[in-house]
């Protein structure tokens, strides 16, 4: 028998789609994300282990602050530190274009 | 062919194979089983809150097995209840079999390990039992169970064991519920009430309760219709079988009450949790906060910390995937299929079922999130329990298999989707097309993406591009098992890269049996450990009790910890609690009355210059002995060992018998909290005890030879508990008896 729409799972996703964005504030999800990371990275020692977790903290970072370049700068340390160069040169690239001096990017 | 029936025949095939339908079901697991190797064989020790369930189950079986049931905790932080009897599933039967093994010569930890597999593959055998219940097919079921298997469900069980508390009896619980409404047997009332005892026993059930309390919600809206016959059917059932119904209540109140005795001894503000509370406040309002002895925990406690937003990003579902970090438990974490297949079945119907479990998934879902939504704020507001929890993250734990059930209810929607024409055939075809590229597009733009996720991509394209072209008609079963191992790509890479970052960390944990040696003094600094776990969490909480060692008298980080001590760090210091508590016994001639915060001055130089004076709360009740016995400007005794006049001579976590001979009487603190519930018994005759130098106890011993025996007697005793676990123990035994009876019949 042919199915109407509102007899489909699309209209589920729908109405759950309009559900989460009209009651789900991303931005303190994030905010609590970040400072969740950020406790993280401080408690980790250095290593490979901080590495990992600063590249879950400074995604969310440049995903709190889009416009800034400090975090892809961040990101891109740390991905260069876990040997994931090509990854690291993009993100430093992007960082340039977003403003940072890359000089001081050099030097670190 | 139907496709009932051709999933029947599917089994046949397997069923006259038994070796076959043997590896199909021990696959899955076997690969687990490789994958978490170093977890099992104990290189890589387990962390965060399963290395403490860990700590609090070693001692609980250490001290069972040298013949005490354990209720106090003299070890740390100065000395408190062991309330993990109540809290941490001990009355669980698989303990049992953990004791067993101990006594057999496995050491605890690889005994440990046994259990949380067996625990664990409990839960997957439910989720397997209740996904059959469900989409009415063994082959999905199966799908469903090999996807948990391979979800953060099971990779999460090394740092957080409430994934198993919570999650095993709650899905057995839906499992027997669902088979006791289509039944009426009273086989699957005993389930469910086996189940809500352990829920009752482990860990903090309200996680549990708000899951049945949606779900009975949205079954009401859903089934409306049915309500009116199911309510009938189970008063007649209750009616024709009263006393089962009555011995199931009656279990359940058994099981409840160690944890309703629990609540009610804590109300009374004997123990408090300043780590838990205050996260939010400068240390003076904390203090205040705590010692109002308020438990209910603000709106923002509740909320800002612990929520799934805070533990997980929609990002990290698919990203970064190799750099899960083995110091966190938040392990939310779902095969990409999963993803992929529901996003493909857009275009599939809709029945209740299906809308049943996606609106808990979602309600669950908005509630975990924290301040970051109205709903948890809502119920916070209108449901009492929501003061007295936090840690919203745990409901990933339903939300996680909630997803998986409903991935694999809509997978068994498409294949037996019957397209109406061709032209639904080739938009149906487009729309696979475009879901998989827009996941490939992401994965792409993003970056670091595993190469499984790529290729589960592509080959889930070929999959589902094949299926289509053949049509449903065209469609073997065994199909599944080969997407079933494209589903399982993803997550065996995922598996293997924590295992490697959990490798890097060089630990050792105690896992011989111990036996408790007495000490007179505590170590004045703490053991340092290289190992990186505990920089995440206090080390003295997890290895004195291990060790069944003495700690120092350090409480930074104390979960739970007596009212006294609290009081006595926040306002005199640790500095001159830990040069005072560092010893054990102290003999005073004086005692002297003590009135809170005006005597904290008089209190601070007590300790600090050991002043022959003893404190005690409260004048009432106090005789001051003769003043000519000693000079109070003079220092007290300090027992640095034992002697003719003073030896402890028995001791064990929950009492401790000394003798002694003095010349003048003498009061004796003993720098162990003090709780209501301790009792004295000089000479065989119960004493008067007090609450002596803010925290601790004292008591007065008379001159002369004296045998006196301390000892920790609360409303539960150890033999209640005893008969708790034996309940336990035969309740199950029962239940599988009737169950395997009914099967032979």
């Amino acid at each position: 028998m042919q199915q109407r729409l509102w007899q489909r799972s699309i209209l589920l996703y729908c109405l759950a789609a309009a559900l989460f964005l009209g009651v789900i504030d991303g931005k303190v999800i994030r905010q609590q994300r970040a400072t969740y990371l950020a406790g993280m990275v401080a408690k980790s020692a250095e290593g490979r282990e901080k590495d990992r977790i600063g590249v879950l903290f400074y995604s969310a970072m440049a995903q709190l602050f889009p416009r800034q370049a400090g975090p892809y700068v961040n990101l891109a340390l740390c991905y260069y530190r876990l040997g994931q160069k090509q990854k690291a040169v993009s993100l430093y690239h992007k960082a340039i274009k977003m403003g940072a001096d890359p000089n001081k990017i050099i030097i670190k | 062919m139907s496709s009932n029936k051709r999933i029947k025949t599917t089994f046949h095939f397997f069923q006259r194979r038994p070796f076959l339908l043997t590896i199909g079901t021990f696959l899955p697991l076997a690969m687990w089983m490789f994958l978490f190797r170093s977890f099992l064989w104990g290189n890589i020790i387990v962390n965060l809150d399963t290395q403490s369930y860990y700590t609090q189950i070693k001692y609980y079986i250490n001290n069972l097995l040298n013949g005490v049931f354990p209720l106090w905790d003299p070890f740390i932080f100065l000395g408190r209840p062991f309330y993990s009897t109540v809290l941490n599933g001990a009355f669980n039967p698989l303990l049992s079999l953990m004791a067993v093994l101990v006594r057999g010569g496995v050491d605890y930890y690889h005994a440990f390990m046994l259990y949380l597999v067996v625990f664990m593959m409990l839960g997957a055998a439910g989720f397997y039992f209740l996904s059959r219940a469900v989409l009415k097919s063994r082959l999905y079921a199966f799908m469903a169970y090999a996807l948990f298997l391979f979800s953060g469900m099971t990779a999460g069980i090394f740092t957080q064991s409430a994934i198993l508390l919570i999650f095993v009896p709650g899905v057995w619980f839906f499992f027997f519920l669902i088979r006791f409404f289509n039944a009426f047997k009273k086989r699957y009332l005993l389930g469910m009430t086996f189940a809500a005892m352990l829920i009752g026993t482990s860990y903090i059930p309200f996680h549990f309760a708000t899951l049945l309390f949606i779900f009975i919600l949205c079954y009401a809206g859903l089934y409306y219709k049915r309500l009116p016959q199911l309510l009938k059917d189970f008063c007649g059932f209750s009616a024709k079988n009263r006393m089962t119904a009555v011995f199931c209540l009656l279990a359940v109140a058994v099981a409840a009450s160690p944890l309703i005795a629990f609540k009610l001894s804590d109300s009374r503000g004997g123990m408090v949790s300043p780590a838990r509370h205050c996260s939010f406040k400068s240390p003076q309002a904390c203090y205040e906060e705590v010692m109002k002895n308020d438990a209910a925990m603000t709106y923002v406690e509740t909320a800002r910390t612990g929520s799934l937003g805070e533990r997980a990003r929609l990002a990290e579902l698919f990203l970064h995937l190799d750099k899960r970090s083995y110091h966190t438990d938040d392990f939310f974490y779902l095969p990409l299929i999963v993803f992929v297949i529901i996003a493909i079945s857009c275009w599939t119907g809709l029945d209740r079922k299906k809308i049943l479990v996606f609106i808990m998934t979602c309600i669950l879902f908005l509630i975990s999130l924290g301040e970051a939504t109205p709903v948890s704020r809502f119920f916070y507001e209108h449901v009492f329990y929501f003061k007295y929890f936090r840690n919203l993250f745990y409901f990933s734990i339903f939300i996680m298999p909630l997803l998986i059930l409903f991935s694999v209810m809509q997978l068994k929607s498409l294949v037996e989707y019957k397209m109406a024409s061709a032209g639904e055939k080739r938009g149906h075809m487009l729309l696979i097309v475009g879901v998989h590229l827009a996941f490939v597009s992401y994965l792409l733009v993003h970056g670091d993406t595993m190469v499984s996720s790529y290729a589960t991509i592509i080959l889930s394209l070929v999959f589902f591009v094949y299926f289509l072209a053949r049509g449903s008609h065209g469609f073997k079963n065994y199909w599944l098992i080969g997407l079933l191992g494209i589903a399982l790509l993803q997550p065996a890479q995922v598996f293997y890269a924590y295992a490697k970052n959990a490798s890097e960390e060089d630990c050792a944990i105690p896992r011989t049996h111990s036996h408790v040696a007495f000490s007179y003094v505590r170590p004045e600094k703490a053991v340092e450990s290289p190992c990186a776990i505990y920089r995440y969490r206090p080390y003295i909480v997890y290895w004195y009790d291990m060790a069944l060692q003495d700690a120092p008298p350090v409480i930074k980080g104390a979960e739970r910890i007596s009212k006294g001590v609290y009081f006595l760090s926040h306002r005199i210091g640790e500095e001159v609690l830990l040069q005072y508590a560092k010893n054990k016994f102290y003999l005073y001639d004086h005692v002297d009355a003590f009135n809170g915060d005006e005597d904290i001055g008089r209190l601070r130089d007590v300790l600090k210059n050991n002043k022959n004076v003893a404190l005690i709360d409260g004048a009432k009740g106090i005789v001051l002995q003769d003043a000519s016995l000693g000079d109070p400007a003079e220092r007290a005794l300090v027992v640095h060992e034992g002697s003719d006049a003073f030896r402890v001579v028995r001791f064990d976590v929950n009492a401790l018998t000394i003798t002694t001979n003095f010349l003048v009487p003498k009061f004796l603190v003993y720098t162990d909290s003090y709780a209501p519930a301790w009792k004295v018994f000089i000479n065989g005759r119960q004493a008067d005890l007090y609450q002596a130098n803010g925290a601790f106890k004292g008591f007065w011993v008379p001159a002369g030879s004296n045998t006196i025996h301390l000892t920790f007697l609360p409303k539960m005793s150890g033999n209640i508990f005893m008969f708790i676990v034996f309940f336990f123990n035969g309740f199950l035994i029962y239940m599988v008896l009737s169950f395997y009876k009914k099967r032979k019949e």
